[in-house]
């Protein structure tokens, strides 16, 4: 398979008029093929936004190469690269007097005469548009009277009906609630499956992206582009690496970076239920209690029992035994000891 | 189109026909109603003087009102859209600055230049000066906004180049012979009343073929309310565009500034009214809308200025009593939302 675009040697950043050219990243080279669901991460200004500009040719790269299908980018003329490529920018709009088809019906600008008329191929790109979103029943609702998620769907309903081969979206996750987030990679990842498209993203939402894309790419601290598949970059230490601050460890059992809290005692969990054992376990180390595999040195044993769909937890302590119907109840406990 | 968009037009151009109607028949010569299509078609069985009043002083303030008001109003809905501002318009933005500025040069300027004082070359140059006054301040401006982001900067630079032509014209106000302040500060006033007969023809040809060009932007005024980075990942050419909107822009507002003096308020009005009025933001309906309705309330400013015989209150004194409670009704409704 050809991939559809390919950055080689590409160093991008802001040319600034009189200034110094400001330099974001270089050296970049990497492929992306069609149907590819790529979520960009890193820090705050490490540049992903710049990246995401730069290949939407929004901005100039300092050097390198940027080719789309086989041709350098500077070739388009700036109809033809927007009919091969559509972003969705991080820039909140104050679109007020449009309906949401109307934004949507915005991204036929490539297509339409100067008059602007949408032809029946261009009704058509806009209902594909909509209902691959799912937003039939609100499509001629306001735009400003939105949800914030409802908005950024709106936005890439306008980048779906630019039908383009290839999608930049800056962002998507950032400002929605939780059940937005996950609605709008979830449209995302459909669209590059079924539509085979590319679709490249970026987001700090590191547990979503883990469970929803293949590809995760992050910049990391050198300034250097990491690409893998999610959980080898887990495995090989690569995402720990990009991400880890003082006094954060990154527990590669969940995938995640908690606190690191000197533990001042130390206790031995056991129970059937994996799922139970791990929120547990989740809870202790974030209060300063460590679990540990083998009893030798602890006199102190949870055991969790399930029976009949409660759970319960059952403390024993030198013999004697305690129980409790909830983790708060037994932090609670715990705590008090000495 | 939807149904009540096509009733909103319909009114408006019965109010439109109505206040013509009464500006054509109403004054010092009252010509009765009926008779009003005899006039119109020059019958020769209806009083000389009628039909001088009417193809001599109504009929030119009528045209020059409308397309004054139609010109203003594309103007400020381009800049508006535009510099994504909803307070632009090229009274604020100091494009009317800018134009007076040059009149002022110009008309106090060639007082010492015997062979200028040549009316048609007094009107000419007055025309040339607004425009170049116009186009240099909106270059300024544009090359300004590019450095300094921010939507309240516009306006500000707006009124400092506000204060400074006006700080030119006090200069050239202390040193110049009373006729030609006297011309000056008429001019400042506004009036509809200025373009007569020869005038009026140049006026209406560059207007209306300004207002024609204008509508070949309306797909790309319709792209660019998502901003400067998305009408570029749509494919327009935003520095063509933007070189043809300030050239029309400048045109439009130049040539009505030249002829009719500095017209304020009815080009920051009638786009924030007419959006309110029809809730779209498509160009299509926005750009014939705002034509009609700034023709609309140009002629009424000019109804009520010259409602009483023999007293006439400066049409910008009228614009200024009627633009100053529909700013702060705008400013009063968005009081909520972050004001630049």
């Amino acid at each position: 398979m050809k991939p559809i675009v390919t950055a080689k040697k590409l160093s991008i950043g802001y040319c600034g008029q009189g200034f110094e050219n400001y330099l974001v990243l270089k050296d970049l080279n990497f492929e992306i093929f069609q149907g590819d669901m790529i979520c960009l991460m890193g820090h705050n200004g490490c540049g992903k936004t710049t990246l995401l500009r730069t290949l939407a040719g929004l901005i100039d790269s300092i050097s390198g190469k940027i080719e789309i299908d086989d041709k350098n980018i500077d070739v388009y003329t700036a109809k033809e690269l927007a009919q091969i490529v559509s972003v969705v920018l991080t820039e909140r709009l104050d679109l007020s007097g449009l309906k949401v088809r109307d934004v949507v019906a915005l991204g036929r600008y490539p297509y339409t005469n100067i008059w602007g008329k949408l032809g029946p191929s261009d009704l058509q790109a806009i209902d594909r548009a909509i209902s691959l979103v799912e937003m039939n029943d609100i499509q001629h609702k306001q735009f400003s009277m939105l949800s914030d998620g409802q908005k950024q769907k709106a936005l890439l309903a306008r980048a779906l009906a630019q039908d383009t081969a290839i999608i930049y979206f800056d962002e998507p996750t950032t400002y929605l609630d939780i059940p937005g987030r996950m609605e709008i990679l979830k449209v995302m990842k459909r669209i590059a499956l079924e539509k085979n498209k590319a679709i490249i993203f970026s987001s700090h939402d590191w547990h979503l992206v883990l469970s929803m894309t293949n590809w995760i790419w992050i910049i990391n601290e050198a300034g250097k582009l990491v690409r893998g598949v999610p959980e080898d970059l887990i495995l090989n230490g690569e995402f720990e690496k990009s991400f880890m601050r003082e006094n954060f460890v990154f527990d590669r059992g969940s995938g995640s970076f908690i606190e690191a809290v000197v533990m001042d005692k130390n206790i031995m969990l056991i129970g059937d239920d994996d799922i139970a054992v791990y929120w547990t376990r989740h809870a202790l180390m974030k209060n300063g209690i460590g679990v540990i595999n083998n009893s030798d040195n602890v006199s102190e044993a949870i055991n969790i029992i399930i029976r009949e769909n409660s759970i319960k937890w059952v403390v024993r302590v030198n013999g004697t035994e305690q129980d409790f119907n909830s983790i708060e109840s037994l932090l609670v406990y715990l705590k008090s000891w000495p | 189109m939807d149904k009540r968009q096509q009733v909103i037009f319909k009114i408006m151009i019965m109010i439109l026909l109505i206040l013509i109607s009464i500006i054509a028949t109403r004054g010092a010569i009252n010509i009765p109603v009926d008779k009003f299509g005899s006039v119109l078609i020059k019958s020769p069985d209806i009083p000389e003087v009628w039909l001088q009043v009417f193809w001599q002083i109504r009929f030119p303030k009528i045209v020059a009102a409308f397309l004054a008001g139609a010109s203003l109003s594309v103007c400020g809905l381009l800049m508006q859209t535009f510099f994504r501002n909803p307070l632009a318009d090229p009274f604020v933005l100091g494009v009317h600055s800018g134009s007076s500025l040059g009149v002022a040069l110009w008309i106090m300027g060639t007082s010492y230049i015997p062979f200028l004082m040549n009316e048609s070359i007094q009107n000419l140059g007055m025309v040339f000066f607004a425009i170049l006054g116009g186009v240099i301040t909106l270059f300024l401006l544009l090359l300004l906004s590019k450095q300094i982001p921010g939507r309240s900067v516009l306006l500000v630079m707006g009124l400092v180049f506000g204060h400074f032509s006006s700080g030119i014209i006090n200069i050239l106000i202390s040193v110049s012979d009373a006729n030609k302040i006297k011309n000056f500060l008429l001019w400042t006033l506004g009036s509809f009343q200025r373009v007569s007969d020869d005038r009026l023809l140049i006026f209406s040809i560059v207007i209306i073929i300004g207002l024609m060009v204008s509508f070949i932007f309306k797909k790309d005024l319709n792209v660019m309310v998502l901003g400067e980075r998305y009408s570029k990942s749509l494919g327009l050419s935003i520095n063509r565009t933007k070189y043809f909107l300030i050239c029309i822009t400048a045109i439009l507002s130049g040539v009505v500034t030249a002829f009719c003096g500095p017209i304020v308020f009815i080009g920051i009005i009638t786009p924030h009214l007419f959006r309110k009025i029809i809730q779209s933001s498509d160009h299509t309906i926005l750009l014939p809308g705002v034509i009609l309705l700034g023709g609309i309330i140009a002629l009424f400013a000019e109804l009520i200025s010259s409602f009483h015989d023999g007293m006439i209150i400066p049409v910008n004194a009228v614009l200024g009593l009627l633009g100053v409670p529909v700013i702060i009704a705008f400013l009063w409704k968005n009081r909520k939302g972050e004001m630049g």
